[in-house]
């Protein structure tokens, strides 16, 4: 398994992708020095022509840079969508080279389909939080130590909610449930019951508490075996889960229910690729991306290696 | 005088009825704490019903090792008649575990069926007791810290609520014990 470092100076060294990352910057900034240029320019005729057509007031001038302003976004909406086909070419590339060698470095017989989505009925298995909307991308399918069969995606479920606004009128907003990475692992071996390790406060039924006061700072368990959920969330299990939490500080969950392990990575778009000025490949992004995937790695092999040792 | 007494009386009543609530409280926790005792339970009995096959496998090869024999199973006898207290588990969990350490002398002994089913029996025993043993000790913890503190221990002395033990039963580990084979 290699360091973040390593794969880092690989992918920096990978002629094609800084190819066509070079002329995605480079389109970046024709496009914004245009925006620049369009935006002044026509802010300048519109100041001159309010200017002229009324008397000089701040009170008329502030009501005025209302349009303005919506005009100087109008144009770079507009420019955003039409110079943008470099990324597009971008993305893809990015996917292939960059991400799938950061997949090969953890799991084995990967397989990457970037544009497909998750089926909505193994995000279900994981009995999470109801939803009316469901998206997702980025499925994986591979195996983790060659043995055990994983499915992951970004995942993003949202709920919406009609409203009446002060004028009687009926809308709809939507608002983020869950959006980040999740993941399905087969074990070999059943517990026979389900286990959920998920933030405090979550409202599900048979809270069992730990005795490390640590753990349960950031934790709730629950367990509908309490003797099973305490064989499986030892003294070390507990210490190293908290010490995972606290390296990767994000948000994530935990379910397993009979011999299937549910992950879920509270992180938000996942394998986008992001640039810098100076950097074609944004280093933060890439860690981000790179620890999640070693979370998952190292998390499932400590669950189904405890789950084996256990008696049950 | 008339207002004062009002006062006085309304003191009173909020007091009786907090010390109501704090007792209530003790009953729930004290109550938790039993009810947990009573995992351990299920768990030890499952346990020590292993003895008579264990003495039994083992007594073919150590034959001299009598008198562990028959203490182990006098406390079980003991134990199952209604002596059930976490001092006599300790005793004959001390007793077991005198016992596997015989065992493991024994290469033949280790390597024949019969053993390695129990072993297998109660390594899972073992891991579920200590489960238990942990929810146990977390209640009871939580039950003993809560008659201490104050004012919940005047409440406790006054309806005579006792600390609850704590069980501290050991594993086996070879290392801990030590036996005259030669004996």
């Amino acid at each position: 398994m290699k360091s973040f470092e390593e794969l880092y100076k690989e992918f920096n060294s990978n002629i094609e992708i800084n190819e066509v990352a070079n002329k995605v910057q480079e389109e970046r900034k024709k496009r914004n020095k245009l925006a620049a240029v369009l935006c002044i320019s026509i802010d300048m005729i519109l100041v001159f022509f309010i200017y002229n057509t009324i008397k000089f007031s701040i009170f008329k001038i502030m009501f005025y840079i209302g349009p303005i302003f919506i005009t100087d976004m109008i144009i770079l909406l507009i420019l955003f969508l039409a110079l943008n086909s470099k990324y597009k070419e971008y993305v893809p590339l990015f996917k292939e080279n960059v991400i799938k060698s950061m997949l090969n470095n953890f799991f084995t017989e990967i397989e990457f389909f970037p544009d497909k989505m998750m089926p909505s009925q193994i995000y279900k298995e994981g009995k999470y939080e109801g939803y009316d909307i469901y998206h997702s991308d980025d499925y994986i399918e591979g195996k983790i130590e060659n043995e055990y069969l994983i499915d992951m995606a970004e995942v993003h479920t949202e709920r919406e909610e009609t409203y009446k606004d002060s004028d009687g009128n009926t809308n709809t907003r939507t608002y983020t449930i869950f959006h980040g990475m999740f993941a399905k692992i087969i074990m070999e071996k059943s517990i026979n019951s389900n286990l959920r390790i998920t933030l405090n406060h979550a409202g599900y039924k048979d809270r069992l508490e730990m005795d490390s006061s640590e753990f349960e700072k950031y934790f709730d368990v629950f367990a509908s075996d309490k003797i099973i959920g305490m064989q499986i969330l030892t003294a070390d299990v507990m210490e190293e889960i908290v010490e995972l939490k606290n390296k990767i500080k994000q948000h994530f969950d935990i379910f397993i229910d009979n011999n299937a392990l549910y992950l879920r990575f509270h992180c938000g778009a996942m394998f986008e690729p992001k640039m810098r000025k100076k950097q074609n490949l944004d280093e933060n992004s890439l860690k981000m991306y790179y620890n999640i995937l070693k979370f998952i790695n190292e998390l499932s092999n400590k669950i189904i290696k405890t789950i084996k040792e256990v008696q049950i | 005088m008339k207002a004062t007494l009002i006062i006085l009386i309304a003191l009173i009543i909020i007091l009786i009825l907090i010390a109501f609530s704090k007792y209530n409280t003790i009953i729930r926790r004290k109550n938790k704490a039993k009810q947990a005792q009573s995992g351990i339970d299920v768990y030890l009995n499952q346990r020590f019903d292993l003895i008579p096959n264990l003495v039994e496998c083992v007594k073919a090869y150590a034959k001299h090792e009598k008198e562990i024999f028959e203490s182990i199973s006098k406390l079980r006898s003991e134990y199952i008649q209604g002596d059930k207290n976490i001092k006599k588990a300790e005793q004959i969990n001390n007793g077991m575990n005198k016992i596997l350490a015989v065992a493991e002398e024994y290469p033949e002994l280790k390597s024949s069926e019969q053993f390695l089913n129990l072993q297998k029996n109660l390594s899972k025993m073992e891991s579920q007791l200590q489960a238990a043993r942990r929810i146990y000790n977390m209640e009871v913890t939580k039950y003993n810290t809560y008659i201490s503190v104050v004012p919940n221990n005047l409440i406790a002395d006054l309806f005579r609520f006792k600390e609850m033990e704590l069980f501290e039963i050991e594993e086996f580990k070879k290392e801990n014990i030590n036996i005259d084979i030669e004996g």
